[in-house]
């Protein structure tokens, strides 16, 4: 029912759409244009930028190569502690990024339960590397796969899997011509959401993988550091943060902004 | 015998045991109402659900070790089923390429199949554009797609409105009349088994109650079940329009007047059912103008607890289904005067010539 908005709620509407639209409106409005060309082209930016997006594309493939196999288990399998196992899982989505890169030093950390063994055993280090920074945002951006990923195999009548199998379709055949595309909008969904978890991500990444130029420094770690030496420079690279993240709101404007 | 099958399937607590043989060419019907184990045993025929103990075999064959690719089945499912991400083509061309077929000699076979059997259908379309009957004839074209040597069809008018049926119903008989391996046929609507099956079996609560020939079950149901469901009046004959809107049905045995849904112009052969308790009976010729009054001596009289099921043999055969307690008021005994009467409005009439009436088959 569309009708008159009470008065009391349309100014709490007001001050709640203010409230969001005014930190990007001070971006815009306090940066310092004039600085934009040497701001966006020095090294430490456009580094920074290229590794953002190789960090967060590479973890949006990781979570969805180890995701939808865990979102299958979790939607179709019948294992014991499966609701164990499912809220185990999604733990990064409410858990603070800094606590999972501790968490994640002590398991993967060159002294780590695992790092140290993955060390001497193949002089293989995570942390301070570039695999680090994918590590942690793979971490934070993966459980957003799988809910999305399960919600969307749920929605399929599993009669369709049946029939396939009734119809002498392999499972592997199955998965391949009738699961994934009935599921691709899921997917397009959950791969579109970690990709924009893992761009923004800062706690887990700085934590597990320090902040190194070049190496681990995403753009909000570069934000982060700029802010202390260049404000104006920090806000330059905030709305290249918000841009990126505009794009893909637009990219996905049907599934996200509009309201059914 | 083309598919001999005895198994015994568990679902949790509900046990389904089947025995069923089906000659090739012949149709069986499975009849039952929902949660009898039909689905079971499509299931386990189909392949994708594990007897207990049993076995099934298809031409001599045995199949239980045989995964369901390797299976000679054409399943066409309850809700089609069809998948909706891929065309109709790609549907039909689905259960060849499973097995392995090249892209091209599938498609080539699907084309080739909805020409026959739905030639109305956009082969590029995708399901959710087409009519509830359009999507039924391409999943039957898609059962028959492997060249299948046991058909099974699993409720195929379930979710077709009943514009659509008497068309697809000619068509599935079209079907199963040139089909030469064994057929069966799961229905939960009594017209369909006894218009389409050769044989029928009756499932009650996972039991086969009685198998017989639509005739055989309808002249001695052995269940109430099966009373209610099977034990209706069948007419067969030639529907006839009459000028006030109405049609009568020629049957071999006697005229019925009927009052068919759509407006009729021209005589086709039909199929209509009455059900016993819609007919009432009279001692005495009855007052008032019933469309219909048969006149006729009283046969064999049933009596089942409250219930009495009365023949009445005249003009058509008639049985009528009327309280114990009225057997006696009205004094019927075998061999009595009796007249019955129905309305035509009680007589649901199925054409089973395509085209029969024009503007009510929309696929």
């Amino acid at each position: 029912m569309r009708g008159r908005t009470p008065l009391p709620l349309a100014i709490l509407a007001a001050l709640g759409a203010a409230f969001v639209v005014l930190p990007l409106v001070a971006l815009v409005i306090r940066a310092p244009w004039g600085d934009l060309g040497s701001a966006l082209s020095g090294a430490g930016a456009s580094t920074a930028f290229r590794l953002s997006v190789e960090v967060s594309l590479a973890a949006t493939a990781f979570s969805l190569i180890l995701g939808v196999p865990l979102a299958w288990v979790l939607a179709r399998s019948s294992i014991p502690g499966r609701s164990v196992l499912r809220a185990v899982v999604i733990v990064p989505i409410v858990l603070p990024p800094v606590v999972g890169g501790i968490g994640l030093l002590a398991a993967l950390g060159r002294g780590g339960v695992v790092g140290r063994w993955l060390y001497e055993a193949f002089g293989l280090q995570l942390t301070f590397t570039m695999w680090g920074a994918i590590a942690a945002t793979t971490f934070v951006s993966m459980p957003l796969v799988v809910l999305a990923t399960e919600a969307g195999l749920r929605s399929i009548d599993p009669r369709y899997e049946r029939a396939a199998a009734a119809m002498g379709a392999r499972p592997g055949y199955t998965i391949r011509r009738v699961v994934l595309p009935m599921l691709a909008p899921q997917l397009a969904a959950g791969a579109v959401l970690a990709w924009a978890r893992a761009l923004g991500e800062f706690g887990a990444t700085i934590t597990f993988a320090g902040n190194l130029e070049g190496r681990t420094q995403t753009l909000p770690l570069a934000v982060y550091q700029a802010r202390l030496t260049d404000p104006g420079g920090a806000i330059l690279l905030s709305l290249l943060l918000v841009a990126l993240s505009i794009a893909v709101l637009v990219a996905m404007r049907d599934r996200i902004t509009q309201a059914r | 015998m083309s598919l001999h099958a005895g198994f015994t399937a568990r679902r949790g607590a509900f046990e389904v045991s089947a025995t069923l043989d089906v000659a090739d060419g012949e149709t069986l019907a499975l009849l039952g109402p929902n949660g009898a184990g039909k689905s079971t045993i499509v299931d386990v025929l189909a392949g994708t659900m594990d007897p207990s103990d049993g076995s099934i075999e298809i031409d001599g064959v045995c199949v239980d070790t045989l995964p369901a690719e390797r299976r000679p089945i054409g399943v066409c499912f309850q809700d089609d089923l069809l998948f909706p991400h891929l065309s109709a083509l790609e549907n039909v061309a689905f259960p060849l390429r499973a097995r392995g077929m090249g892209r091209a000699e599938a498609h080539g076979r699907a084309v080739e199949l909805l020409a026959r059997l739905a030639d109305s259908v956009d082969p590029h379309a995708k399901p959710a554009v087409l009519s509830g009957g359009e999507r039924q004839r391409v999943a039957l074209a898609r059962a028959l797609a492997p060249e299948p040597r046991l058909l099974l069809l699993d409720e195929p008018f379930s979710n077709v409105d009943v514009s659509a049926r008497a068309g697809l119903r000619a068509l599935v008989r079209e079907v199963t009349a040139g089909f030469d391996g064994a057929t069966v046929l799961v229905a939960h609507d009594p017209i369909d088994a006894l218009t389409l099956a050769d044989r029928v079996t009756l499932l009650e609560a996972g039991r086969q109650t009685q198998t017989g020939t639509p005739d055989e079950i309808r002249a001695a149901p052995r269940s109430a079940y099966a009373a209610d469901l099977v034990g209706v009046n069948l007419f067969r004959g030639l529907l006839e329009p009459l000028p006030d809107g109405a049609a009568r049905l020629v049957t071999a045995h006697g005229v019925i007047t009927v009052a068919p849904e759509t407006r009729l112009d021209r005589a086709v052969s039909a199929i209509a059912t009455l059900k016993p308790i819609d007919v009432a009976l009279h001692s005495a010729e009855p007052e008032g103008s019933p469309r219909n009054v048969v006149h006729g001596r009283v046969g064999e009289i049933a009596i089942d607890g409250e219930r009495a099921r009365i023949r009445v043999d005249g003009e058509p055969p008639l049985t009528a289904e009327i309280t114990a307690g009225s057997v006696a008021r009205l004094g019927l005994r075998p061999g009595a005067d009796v007249w019955a009467s129905f309305k035509a409005v009680e007589v649901s009439v199925f054409p089973t010539e395509e085209g029969a009436a024009p503007g009510t088959l929309s696929g």
